[in-house]
């Protein structure tokens, strides 16, 4: 009885987050109200209100909700691949694939809000995109323990700065393909050089 | 003829700037509206919004004349016994405290506002950001040249992933005095290790 309440609530919460993402993306964030949402998932607006108190929060569950997804993918795709700094690579390649496949709108609403949510919601997000960054981590430590990496080259650091990079990478390449590409390259040639990677490979 | 034209539409943006900067100052980024900007400027609505189509971008422009003037203070700092790399160190913590002395409201704007700008103003941002970079930075080239920074050090690649570690501290600093060291310390840490300087 509770679980089938349970699984309907989860139902539920879903649905919102569907709409949102379309509205989003279709009338961009600012211009999505409550009311949008509820009127396109069909529910009212209580309900979506009871679900998240804020559009903020909204914003940022659906980003954990497709944080999620990845990274169940990015966990198999990092089991297919042997070589531990090939693995490091493979991951933020798909990441980059991964984003670039969301929608431009939903992306930028959501990077431009992250400059203004509440320290509780800030951290949680910082907690959830810590897995990825675990996830690298572990993949650059193996590799550096089979010598594929310079034994000076400071892991945790290093990735925290390649996680700025990253981001700064989906800043830059917001535009088009060009910017797109020149983003991506810097962000390699940046990888290569904090791992000191001979970049002549 | 075309050109008078051009010099009047000036003036009015500027007209426009000065009433904004002066509200933001006095009463708030959030307490003001265009109505109360129109009104200081003796200006009709329309027209600003002609110049500006969001208060985002007022503040955006208000913010990148503060970088270039503080890029002119950082060129003004004498080294007064400083090495080139003590002072571009020493650069680095004024730029720091100078951002933090500014309103976090309007910070958050101005960076926020950053996603989702047009090309041409992200563009400006970069050049502005990249302005107060190259001073800094030409004191790590000097310290390279005099042996402090190591040559193994390719200094404009770590000045530009500073840039990028350092917008990341801002974003962590803004919420009190506890998150603003911790990310000041997390900084520091990235560019000993960016410049490849020794501490323990």
């Amino acid at each position: 009885m509770t679980k089938n309440r349970q699984t309907k609530k989860q139902a539920t919460r879903e649905k919102i987050l569907a709409s949102a993402f379309a509205l989003f993306n279709e009338k961009g964030y600012e211009n999505t109200s409550y009311a949008d949402i509820a009127k396109h998932a069909g529910l009212g607006y209580g309900t979506i209100y009871s679900h998240f108190e804020s559009k903020d929060n909204l914003l940022v569950a659906l980003s954990i909700f497709n944080l999620d997804i990845r990274l169940e993918s990015l966990h198999d795709l990092a089991k297919t691949v042997t070589n531990p700094l090939e693995r490091v690579f493979t991951l933020v390649d798909y990441l980059w694939k991964y984003d670039a496949q969301i929608p431009r709108p939903v992306v930028e609403a959501f990077y431009a809000q992250r400059w203004h949510l509440r320290e509780d919601t800030y951290d949680h997000l910082v907690h959830k995109m810590n897995e990825f960054v675990c996830l690298v981590s572990d993949s650059l430590r193996e590799a550096q323990t089979l010598g594929f990496v310079p034994k000076q080259v400071d892991v945790p650091l290093v990735v925290h700065i390649l996680g700025s990079c990253y981001y700064r990478a989906l800043q830059d390449s917001r535009f088009n393909d060009k910017a797109r590409k020149k983003a991506k390259a810097l962000l390699d040639k940046q990888s290569h050089y904090l791992m000191q990677l001979d970049t002549d490979e | 003829m075309q050109k008078k034209r051009h010099e009047k539409k000036l003036v009015t943006r500027q007209k426009i700037l000065d009433a904004a900067y002066e509200l933001f100052a006095r009463q708030g980024y959030d307490e003001t509206s265009y109505t109360d900007i129109a009104k200081l400027a003796g200006l009709g609505y329309g027209t600003i919004y002609i110049h500006f189509d969001s208060k985002e971008s007022l503040l955006f422009e208000h913010y990148l004349e503060l970088i270039y003037k503080q890029a002119d203070i950082l060129r003004s700092i004498k080294q007064e016994g400083r090495n080139a790399l003590e002072q571009g160190l020493y650069l680095m913590n004024e730029v720091w405290t100078a951002n933090l002395s500014y309103p976090t409201r309007k910070l958050t704007v101005f960076f926020s506002y950053r996603w989702v700008s047009s090309k041409k103003d992200y563009d400006r941002a970069v050049k502005a950001l990249n302005t107060v970079l190259d001073v800094i930075g030409g004191y790590f080239v000097t310290a390279q040249k005099e042996g402090l920074i190591s040559a193994a050090v390719d200094i404009p690649t770590c000045l530009s992933l500073i840039r990028t570690a350092y917008l990341h501290a801002l974003q962590d600093a803004r919420f009190g005095e506890k998150e603003r060291n911790e990310a000041k310390l997390k900084l520091n840490q990235q560019i000993d290790y960016l410049l490849q300087l020794k501490t323990s």
